[in-house]
């Protein structure tokens, strides 16, 4: 189970607010390659996972997920805080604020709510965690569009920036996490697909 | 624990050693909670809730041959009961720590929170230092949580 601690991974303290760039950086919220998908896409797919290093590595870059989720809703908080209606309309967020009003919403940069298609879990440990693999490059090349689009604020920028250096370290581990399936699945497929086969052939699987 | 007993003074919470970790008001949940009945209210100063206090479920905890700290040897506590003993101290907290929210000045219930959370903190420690690590935030020489089985694979821990 989880507990909470009441900090921030890594701190948000945006001075300037900019409902343009949360228009944008609400996308790693709640959008295709953003935090609340990529954590419930590993925390989902751990319970099928092969060997004692892959589920460890799910659970915790899961875990890990939720707190970057956190720090995302805190740098589009901030950057919306205070803002007037009608700044927030002619920032393109018109429409966001009639239905969502100063909450965090998770949608996609051009508007998408948030759905349970982001996630990923197909029941294959390899497909999972290549999966993975792609979607923290996914990530980090939204924090790098993102980070384009934010060049003005340090404020932002930094967060940003470890944000994405986070998703090159998590590419990292999903790729030691897969090397070791494959070994693992290697010894095992041999002995279940002999197995097997020799049961079909038999009909007494039928 | 022996403090604890006797105190199901309708501020919801009642430690019990003989049974497990369960509700017993079986009128939660009441829709009509603030408007709960009064009767029973008279608890005198003990949880600081007085006439509209909402009605809330008592829990009572299962602690099973686990005595008082004093005279209870650690090896005599099996890790299940461990377990199930870290488990209900943290559920409790959680319990505590929702109703603290809404009633930030029941001393009754700081007074259980700071109970619970100590005795918490000293028994995970116990615990990890036994069977492993609980949460990353543990130090250790050897790595230790990747070791199944995960809560979700039938542990039970």
């Amino acid at each position: 189970m989880w507990t909470y601690n009441k900090v921030l991974q890594y701190p948000v303290n945006i001075k300037c607010p900019n409902p343009k760039l949360a228009k944008f950086i609400i996308s790693q919220y709640g959008g295709p390659d953003g935090e609340l998908a990529a954590s419930l896409r590993y925390l989902s797919q751990r319970f099928g996972m092969p060997d004692q290093n892959s589920k460890a590595v799910l659970n915790d870059i899961g875990t890990e997920e939720l707190a970057h989720l956190e720090m995302v809703g805190s740098i589009v908080h901030q950057l919306t805080d205070g803002v007037c209606p009608e700044e927030l309309e002619k920032a393109g967020l018109g429409a966001y604020y009639t239905d969502h009003g100063v909450d965090v919403y998770p949608q996609s940069a051009a508007g998408h709510p948030f759905t349970a298609a982001y996630i990923a879990a197909k029941g294959d440990p390899i497909a999972n965690l290549q999966e993975d693999l792609a979607a923290e490059q996914k990530a980090r090349a939204t924090y790098e569009k993102l980070i384009d689009l934010c060049k003005d604020d340090p404020d932002v920028l930094d967060p940003l920036r470890f944000l994405r250096q986070r998703e090159i370290v998590h590419f990292q581990r999903f790729g030691e996490a897969l090397r070791g399936v494959q070994d693992k699945l290697a010894e095992k497929k041999f002995y279940v697909a002999n197995c097997s086969k020799k049961i079909c052939n038999d009909n007494e699987c039928m | 624990m022996l403090d604890n007993e006797n105190r199901n003074c309708n501020c919801g919470y009642m430690m019990n050693n003989n049974s497990n970790m369960t509700v017993e008001n079986l009128d939660f949940p009441n829709t009509d909670a603030l408007s709960a009945n009064t009767s029973g209210m008279s608890c005198g100063n003990c949880c600081g809730m007085q006439g509209m206090a909402p009605k809330l479920p008592v829990y009572s905890y299962k602690f099973t041959n686990i005595g008082p700290e004093e005279t209870c040897l650690e090896k005599e506590i099996t890790r299940e009961e461990m377990i199930e003993k870290i488990r209900c101290l943290s559920f409790a907290i959680v319990e505590l720590a929702e109703y603290l929210d809404t009633h930030v000045d029941d001393e009754k219930a700081i007074c259980l929170h700071k109970e619970y959370a100590k005795e918490l903190r000293d028994l995970k420690d116990k615990y990890q230092k036994i069977y492993g690590p609980l949460t990353i935030n543990f130090p250790c020489n050897k790595w230790r949580w990747i070791e199944e089985p995960w809560p979700w694979e039938r542990g039970n821990f």
